[in-house]
């Protein structure tokens, strides 16, 4: 007959012998940790807040699957506030006070350049970009420890320019592009295609408000005056907004051509946007009919309760980039992955796409199309996209060479 | 005699935790450190004028940012080592002080502080609009400092050195006859120049001396932060020596020390747990200025120096009547 | 470059200019008074922008009802602070009543993020200014025509109050002779928080009806109080022409700066801001004898 007590102690003692045992396995399962740095307020705020719901929503279908070598992941966010001091400071303390494995960010072109040479480059933390774009991340300003799914800003202008240059009549251009790292790279990208295209297209003018700007007013008027055929535009989200708001009383979009962002995110802020407009986006949820779209906008329609963007759209890829990377490797360990990054061809929610060895820029696509009402969704959508594939837009390796090399000279 | 000897001690007991703190601390406290320490002496640099001048200045960012995008320039455009880097950025900022200061000093009170105000978000919208000479919105990147000093270890010691000798040298001026003088203006502009003092130059000395010492932090800053940015150039930028100064008690020497690393500490504590940061310090803000004039350090000295408080208060109150009187 | 040309961009400077005197005149009027530097203008400039458009959007009350409740909530707002933080510090040095309305301004501005997020807002037109006037070549925004017709209303209107009614006499009064004022029995503290409300209800209604301008956000505050200052530094402390004037001066230099010299257009204020400081301390219309060494 056991006393109560010697058989309760013994099964105490045994199921704590148990569980140190299991403790040192279940702390190898540490979460890998991935710091998502990028602008969640200021002028882009519905650009990263849609960005960053994707992220968390694939790191809840990766974990839901078992996570990344059987670990889960863990996202932690935080906003940049469209600040390249405020992004430094956020990343590096991700890095160093939450150490973090991975970056994933920014959306600000300036931003993002700026965390990649201060703490990417620094601290040896790979950083993938699926929204800032600015070619410089991955020509002059490269560092190894840098990748980009998102089109950059030569790919875009020039992609854009390619469809303005084949309008037999568009020969004036103004262009009016935000006054930082994005506005001036990508309007620079368009403004060099177009006139090696159409030697006859003249610019004649160009504006740069600064970035958060909503008074375009004295932009519309002097644009106007200069009576150009075709307008130019990269202004985004609530800033287009304010310029067509003000500009569709003078009449404008009768008077000029105009060719502007029409990313989902913008369009939902401008539900004014008129028809007929040249619009150019790097990948919405409507420009591709493939079954992994489908559920993804589903997933994201039902969990959020409105139409991922682009930028979702891009940020959900980048984080499955980063899983079959790590996955290849077998190892979260950075120089492992980096190797494994470099040249990986994956499948993500545009096509099927790979990461250029020598400088981590993903060859994807594009689109570029006529704005038009559509009675299915709460803002403007675009028709007759022309996909231009990035193979057609990048730069050639040699380019990216020389262009290296000019910048090092300096 | 007692309150110089206690004060004493902290010092000692500070410095030895200052020598002592990358050996056990984290590199995260480390970093935090080096930022403590900048901003130490860009608030130091900024009471000189406040306490020791009885001026107060909204535009004093504009000198740090000077001295940051210098150093910046100079290293990253044509490759110049840190050091004289360093140099030339103090004497940058002196220059810029000196031009600025010589119309700001011809004013006093509000008229004063807003004009600070003015230049530097005049010296703002330029670095943010000159692209191609500032690189613009997005300012400088990929400052290197020298190889020596790439770890954060190292970069520490470096920092601690220059800003120790910083604060010497600001404590050696505060204390000379030139020092003496600026209270006195301070304290009664009428009497000093009844005396044959030229009030004017004696203000242009300290904000160029201001400038210079602001600029310094600034060019200790670039190349630890490996960027700059048109932000460290502008009027909201320019309010943290005086929210640190006013934390920590602008009365008295440490005072713009104690406040730059609370102020510090807990804006770094403060961003992984709550985005509301600006609540956080305009409530600390306000309830500093209603219920604790003096600061922290003059708190303290009121609690347990009862004789030095009072000679304190007395400092504040004719302070307070001579800017009163200048503002109307 | 037509006449045409010329007076609509000339049009596109007098709405930036009509929005800014509000501020401004709020701003001036203060200082006037009261002697405070409210720093927390913008802020509150931001307020009434935001609440604009919480009656206007989420609630869905009409446009003039909503301007006018927003400025009015804004003055409560400014009443609130005027009793119960700014009467501490009326005896206190300088500096403690500038930080007092600094720490207002980074409170402010984080409540508002609070409430309503980070993401820009939008509140439109009333359909009856939502479109243009034409007069020949030349187009008119209605809604520009409508905020300098309320510019000037509130030039007039403050103009007429000062000079014209018994309240008015008596603040112009207390800000020539504190003591005196106080010696005719006149009640000082009630008389400073009318003359801070009225200064404050000016600024939310700028917030108000500049709102349907453009689009609304957090950072607002931070730069129009910038420029707030440049114009009642240019017009001159205290001086209600004064401050018209220099709205008119500094949204004009905005408008032809963004046409014809585009580099420099958005310093301008801070340039002529600093000529004038240099110049003439006082302002353009300001008096002599304040604040020079």
């Amino acid at each position: 007959m056991l006393r109560s007590g010697r058989y309760s102690t013994a099964l105490s003692t045994a199921l704590l012998v148990l569980a140190s045992m299991a403790m040192p396995a279940m702390a190898q399962q540490q979460p890998i940790k991935i710091g998502v740095a990028g602008d969640l307020s200021g002028a882009a705020a519905s650009i990263g807040q849609a960005w960053a719901d994707a992220l968390k929503l694939g790191a809840d279908e990766i974990n839901a699957a078992g996570g990344i070598l059987g670990r889960k992941v863990a996202l932690s966010v935080r906003d940049t506030e469209f600040k390249v001091d405020v992004g430094i400071r956020e990343a590096k303390d991700l890095v160093l006070r939450e150490k973090v494995n991975f970056l994933l960010g920014g959306i600000s072109s300036g931003v993002s350049l700026a965390t990649s040479t201060s703490v990417s480059k620094e601290y040896k933390i790979i950083q993938i970009s699926a929204v800032a774009n600015t070619h410089r991340q991955t020509v002059e300003l490269f560092q190894r420890y840098f990748f980009q799914v998102v089109p950059n800003t030569f790919m875009e202008g020039r992609a854009a320019a390619m469809v303005a240059a084949k309008q037999p009549s568009w020969k004036n251009y103004y262009t009016i592009g935000y006054d930082y790292e994005f506005g001036r790279m990508q309007a620079g990208a368009f403004v060099e295609t177009v006139k090696k295209l159409r030697p006859d297209v003249k610019i004649v003018g160009q504006h740069w408000p600064p970035v958060g700007e909503t008074d375009y007013t004295p932009y519309i008027t002097s644009m106007m005056a200069a009576k150009p055929d075709v307008v130019y535009s990269n202004l985004f989200e609530a800033g287009l907004a304010a310029f067509v708001k003000q500009a569709l009383p003078y009449g404008f979009f009768q008077k000029v051509k105009f060719v502007s962002f029409a990313d989902v995110s913008s369009m939902m802020a401008v539900p004014e946007m008129p028809e007929g407009v040249l619009g150019y986006t790097r990948g919405e949820f409507y420009c591709e009919n493939t079954p992994q779209m489908k559920k993804f906008t589903e997933a994201f329609l039902q969990r959020y309760k409105y139409y991922p963007v682009s930028y979702a759209v891009m940020g959900y890829d980048s984080l499955y980039v980063l899983k079959r990377g790590i996955e290849k490797a077998g190892t979260i360990e950075t120089e492992a992955v980096l190797k494994a990054l470099e040249g990986l061809t994956y499948e993500g929610l545009r096509g099927t796409f790979t990461i250029r060895a020598f400088d981590h820029q993903a060859d994807v696509p594009e689109y570029v199309g006529w704005t038009v009402k559509d009675p299915k969704y709460p803002f403007v959508i675009l028709k007759d996209i022309v996909k231009v594939p990035g193979s057609q837009i990048m730069f050639t390796e040699d380019e990216v060479k020389q262009m290296r090399a000019a910048a090092a000279k300096k | 005699m007692s309150g110089s000897r206690r004060s004493r001690w902290w010092l000692i007991a500070l410095a030895v935790v200052a020598l002592a703190l990358p050996q056990f601390a984290e590199p995260i406290v480390v970093h935090t450190a080096i930022e403590i320490l900048i901003m130490a002496l860009f608030a130091m640099s900024f009471n000189l004028l406040f306490d020791g001048a009885g001026l107060l200045t909204f535009g004093h960012g504009c000198y740090y940012g000077v001295g940051a995008y210098t150093a910046a320039l100079l290293m990253t455009e044509i490759g110049m080592p840190m050091f004289p880097a360093m140099f030339a950025a103090m004497v940058m900022g002196g220059l810029v002080a000196l031009v600025f200061g010589y119309f700001c000093v011809r004013l006093t009170g509000v008229y004063f502080s807003i004009l600070t105000l003015a230049f530097a978000q005049l010296m703002f919208s330029v670095f943010q609009q000159s692209y191609t000479l500032t690189g613009g919105d997005l300012g400088i990147l990929d400052i290197q400092p020298p190889a020596f000093l790439m770890a954060v270890n190292n970069y520490y010691y470096f920092t601690l050195v220059v800003v120790g000798v910083s604060f010497w040298l600001l404590w050696r001026i505060l204390h000379s006859p030139f020092g003496r003088t600026l209270h006195a203006s301070r304290d009664s502009v009428v009497r000093t120049q009844f005396i044959g003092i030229n009030v004017r130059r004696y203000r242009l000395a300290a904000f160029v001396i201001a400038g210079v010492f602001a600029s310094l932090a600034g060019a200790l800053f670039a190349p630890f932060n490996r960027a700059v940015a048109p932000f460290l150039v502008s009027w909201v930028k320019s309010s943290d020596p005086v929210l640190m100064t006013l934390l920590g008690g602008a009365a008295t020497f440490w005072g713009p020390v104690v406040g730059a690393a609370v102020f510090t500490t807990l804006h770094e504590v403060a961003i992984g747990y709550t985005t509301y940061w600006l609540l956080l310090m305009g409530g600390i803000l306000l309830v500093g200025v209603l219920f604790l004039p003096g600061g922290i350090l003059g708190f303290l000295e009121d609690r347990f120096h009862g004789a030095a408080a009072a000679r304190g208060t007395k400092m504040t109150e004719a302070r307070g009547a001579s800017s009163n009187a200048s503002a109307d | 470059m037509t006449a045409a040309d010329v007076l609509g961009q000339f049009l596109s400077g007098l709405a930036r200019a009509g929005v800014l005197f509000l501020i401004a005149a709020g701003l001036s009027f203060i200082f006037g008074v009261v002697k405070i530097v409210n720093f927390a203008h913008g802020a509150l400039y931001m307020v009434g922008a935001f609440l604009t458009y919480s009656f206007r959007v989420t609630l869905g009350v009409p446009f003039w009802a909503s301007i006018v409740l927003a400025a009015v909530c804004v003055a409560v707002i400014g009443i609130g602070m005027e009793v119960f933080l700014f009467r501490r510090v009326y005896g206190r040095p300088v500096a403690d009543q500038l930080l007092l309305t600094f720490a207002m301004v980074l409170i402010i501005h984080d409540v508002v993020r609070l409430a309503y997020g980070s993401n820009l807002r939008s509140v439109p037109r009333p359909p009856l200014l939502a479109g243009a006037v034409f007069l020949g070549d030349v187009i008119f925004p209605s809604y520009y025509i409508f905020i300098v017709l309320t510019g000037t209303a509130v030039l007039l209107g403050f103009w007429a109050f000062l000079h014209k009614t018994r309240l008015g006499k008596t603040i112009r009064a207390a800000v020539g002779n504190r003591e005196m004022v106080a010696c005719l029995g006149k009640p000082l503290p009630w008389l400073f928080t009318a003359a801070f409300a009225a200064g404050v209800f000016v600024d939310g209604l700028a917030g108000a009806i500049g709102a349907p301008l453009g689009g609304i956000r957090l950072g607002m505050d931070f730069d129009i109080i910038i420029l707030a200052f440049a114009t009642v530094i240019v017009g001159g402390f205290g001086s209600l022409p004064g401050t018209a004037l220099a709205a008119f001066i500094i949204g004009e230099a905005y408008a032809f700066g963004i046409w014809l010299m585009p580099a420099i257009a958005l310093s301008l204020p801070f340039i002529i801001m600093a000529a004038v400081l240099i110049v003439r301390p006082w302002g353009l219309l300001g008096r002599s004898g304040g604040g020079e060494l």
